[in-house]
């Protein structure tokens, strides 16, 4: 069963709370680590180019490697079809009708042609001169797209609309609270945000919001505890 | 064999297993190598031949015959034929076999193109019609628009402005066309076209010779009501992937080996993975 956003808190609590003087985590504090943490581990499973060797640009964990992974990002992988204008222009889209605080497009998973399976590729733009005045794959045969600030520009320009499989940046999680009697906070399922991450990434996040909170609170154990799950595993 | 089946065969091989889609070899390219490496199994097969049988030849797998190509004039008593693609150059005529001519299909009819002219500006009306092969036909025609229509006869209406024109000529099919072939076309090499025009000419037997992707026929005759059979050395249509291709199965691993290795070579090459505006060095 997926750990809801309470269970968390708690776990957090109880990591960091064998010395009571030192290890209150504040909501607002566990947030903010929490949050910090899973843009982190989604940065991880995508792929962290400083681990790219020359001449061979691939992480040692990167999104497309195998069924694993792509399990552990599905909870953010969304699907759905872009309308391109007659300049062959395509905004990202956006899940953030589906999902609560943020959904915003992060990465291209796949991108294919309205009719069917047939595949639209990618071309940087420093490739573009070259492809798009092929002769052997002729773009209108063959279509392709750029990726640019805040769109797709697709070639040829008549497309109309394709289909894109993306990641979306993960929503925000809450601890939601309202005030007891004596003004602490107690838990309010109705004002949280749940994290959407199945057991097997909650607790890659877990660990590293630990680092965060370890680091902030100058508390090496609690560091020492993170680097040692992060690294030889639960 | 479906050329598209070869196609993702040897992308899987060079990339071991599925072909992922920022793939940098293509169907299309591979495609295009498929056409070389043919060329180079016909030739291995020619060599092949000359050492076990004795004899220089290629194989009758290796041909196939493209009907209808249109026989078009070139200059006084020369016809021009152009084929779907340049033949291979292996021996001096092996990469075309055969060239015959078969006299067009002319529908002898008389059809003639109608405009017909809608005058009711809210209502659509149909011009019933019989085409130049003898079909009932009915064609809409939207309030106040003209269309134009080849036609042997067709149906009064007073609702429509109908115009007779000039003769039309119909669409002419090649299927069915069963006139007979004509004897096949004697090839001559460009060191004979040299000389040929100075010597008797070869009773009842036409000449030709071919430059790059055109067959040349040379004859006096009106040709241009003709349409040409060719058969030559082809792996197929290679613009429909769908198509069969037309390679001997012993011969496929000769077309495989050699695309292999062309991409190969290009996958073993160092790619320019800096866009710093300098070129990739080379050595």
């Amino acid at each position: 069963m997926a750990y809801n956003i309470n269970d968390v808190y708690n776990i957090v609590l109880l990591a960091v709370g064998k010395n009571n003087q030192q290890g209150y985590v504040s909501p607002a504090d566990f947030q903010n680590a929490l949050n910090q943490a899973q843009k982190s581990y989604v940065a991880y499973l995508l792929g962290n180019f400083q681990q790219y060797q020359p001449g061979r640009p691939v992480a040692r964990v990167e999104f497309g490697q195998n069924m694993v992974i792509r399990q552990r990002l599905i909870p953010i992988i969304y699907e759905t079809w872009l309308s391109i204008d007659g300049a062959g222009y395509s905004p990202y889209p956006s899940a953030s009708g589906l999902v609560p605080s943020n959904g915003d497009y992060l990465q291209t998973d796949a991108m294919w042609s309205a009719y069917g399976y047939e595949r639209i590729r990618e071309v940087q733009q420093n490739y573009f001169y070259q492809i798009q005045n092929s002769s052997i794959d002729p773009v209108a045969d063959w279509p392709v797209y750029m990726i640019k600030n805040n769109g797709f520009q697709f070639s040829p320009a008549n497309l109309g609309q394709a289909k894109i499989s993306y990641v979306i940046e993960p929503p925000d999680m809450i601890w939601g609270y309202t005030l007891d009697g004596n003004g602490l906070p107690v838990y309010n399922p109705a004002t949280s945000v749940q994290p959407v991450w199945d057991i097997a990434s909650i607790l890659e996040i877990i660990v590293r919001a630990l680092r965060i909170i370890g680091v902030n609170l100058s508390y090496n154990e609690v560091s020492n505890y993170a680097n040692q799950v992060e690294f030889q595993g639960q | 064999m479906q050329r598209a089946a070869l196609i993702e065969q040897i992308l899987r091989q060079v990339y071991g297993g599925y072909v992922p889609d920022d793939a940098s070899i293509t169907p299309m390219l591979v495609n295009q190598y498929i056409d070389q490496g043919i060329a180079f199994a016909a030739k291995t097969n020619y060599t092949d031949n000359l050492k076990l049988e004795g004899i220089s030849f290629i194989n009758n797998a290796f041909y196939i015959t493209f009907k209808g190509l249109e026989v078009v004039k070139d200059e006084r008593n020369l016809w021009k034929v152009t084929l779907p693609q340049i033949p291979v150059g292996v021996g001096y005529s092996e990469g075309i076999s055969t060239v015959q001519l078969k006299e067009k299909i002319v529908n002898k009819t008389n059809c003639f193109t109608y405009s017909v002219y809608n005058f009711s500006d809210t209502l659509t009306r149909f011009f019933n019609y019989t085409d130049c092969s003898g079909a009932a036909q009915s064609a809409t025609v939207l309030p106040l628009a003209t269309i134009s229509v080849c036609a042997k006869s067709y149906e009064e209406n007073t609702s429509l402005s109908i115009t007779k024109g000039a003769n039309c000529t119909p669409a002419l099919s090649q299927e069915g066309n069963m006139n007979p072939l004509t004897l096949p076309c004697i090839p001559i090499t460009q060191n004979q076209k040299t000389y040929f025009q100075s010597m008797p000419h070869i009773p009842q037997q036409t000449l030709y010779y071919n430059e790059g992707e055109d067959v040349f026929i040379v004859s006096s005759l009106k040709l241009n009501d003709y349409i040409a059979s060719v058969t030559m050395v082809s792996g197929g249509n290679s613009t429909d992937l769908t198509s069969t291709l037309n390679i001997p199965p012993d011969y496929i691993p000769a077309v495989i080996q050699y695309v292999q290795q062309q991409l190969m070579i290009m996958k073993s090459r160092n790619q320019d993975l800096a866009n710093d505006g300098a070129d990739l060095q080379t050595n």
